[in-house]
């Protein structure tokens, strides 16, 4: 499809614009809604990132019938049935501000074992999407 | 108060962050996608400017709501799935090693940087 400027296609996206900032506004509050709840920290971004990953793991499992790459089926790259909609708001939006990275990095500079904590966090978050994936693979069949 | 600026700023990131996908999206499988890269430097590299030089309602809009919800864990997550799926774990273990040194590389000097001002 070429390399056509933002602009050209996000004019044909607004409503995935809109769904996406709906979604990720959504989920940053949710985040937040659970670190108040938990408390700022480790154990709070690990129930975060990990409940996040397994839920995106399933919905992308959900959505589509092969493995696909999540900024592909963000950015919408080909005509999709209806269920993938919804991976702007649910996806990319909610589960996309839900989750996140940055904090994991500024915190992961605190204290010698920050980086560890990082890597770990990042092998539960990919297993998480495993089985989500999997679950939703199975639910399908 | 504080859910609106959290709300705005989350929004505004998950936008910044759909933008970059789309803008610098790729083909190959085997790859992390550029714009998830970009996001999640960008944004750790901001958090740490934004840790040092703002507080309370200006850390919730720019920290929690901007950065939080520009960088993701769930996409990267899933792209490394994604690589660990075509075979080449190794492509997938030293990308994600990359993903992890580069981010808290980002946040380090971000913090720095912030530093000077703050």
């Amino acid at each position: 499809m070429g390399t056509p400027t933002v602009g050209v296609r996000i004019r044909g996206r607004g409503a995935d614009v809109f769904s996406v900032a709906l979604g990720a506004g959504l989920g940053a509050v949710a985040r937040y809604g659970v670190e108040s709840a938990v408390g700022p920290g480790w154990g709070a971004l690990w129930l975060v990132n990990v409940l996040g990953s397994a839920l995106l793991g399933l919905l992308l499992s959900a959505v589509t019938a092969t493995p696909t790459r999540a900024g592909d089926a963000a950015a919408g790259s080909e005509p999709r049935p209806s269920p993938g909609r919804l991976t702007p708001l649910l996806g990319t939006g909610f589960l996309g501000g839900f989750t996140t990275f940055s904090t994991a990095a500024v915190m992961a500079l605190d204290g010698p074992s920050g980086v560890g904590f990082l890597a770990g966090m990042t092998l539960g978050c990919v297993l998480a999407a495993a089985g989500g994936w999997r679950l939703a693979t199975r639910v399908r069949r | 108060m504080s859910v609106l600026w959290v709300f705005l700023g989350g929004a505004a990131g998950g936008v910044l962050r759909y933008l970059l996908a789309l803008r610098f999206a790729s083909r190959d499988p085997a790859r992390l996608a550029p714009g998830l890269i970009a996001a999640n430097l960008l944004g750790s590299l901001a958090l740490g400017v934004i840790a040092r030089v703002t507080v309370d309602t200006g850390y919730l809009l720019w920290g929690t709501g901007l950065c939080g919800g520009l960088t993701t864990f769930s996409t990267f997550a899933v792209e490394v799935l994604g690589v660990l799926r075509t075979g080449r774990r190794l492509a997938a273990l030293l990308q994600a090693g990359a993903m992890i040194v580069g981010g808290v590389g980002a946040a380090a000097l971000g913090l720095w940087l912030g530093g000077l001002f703050g």
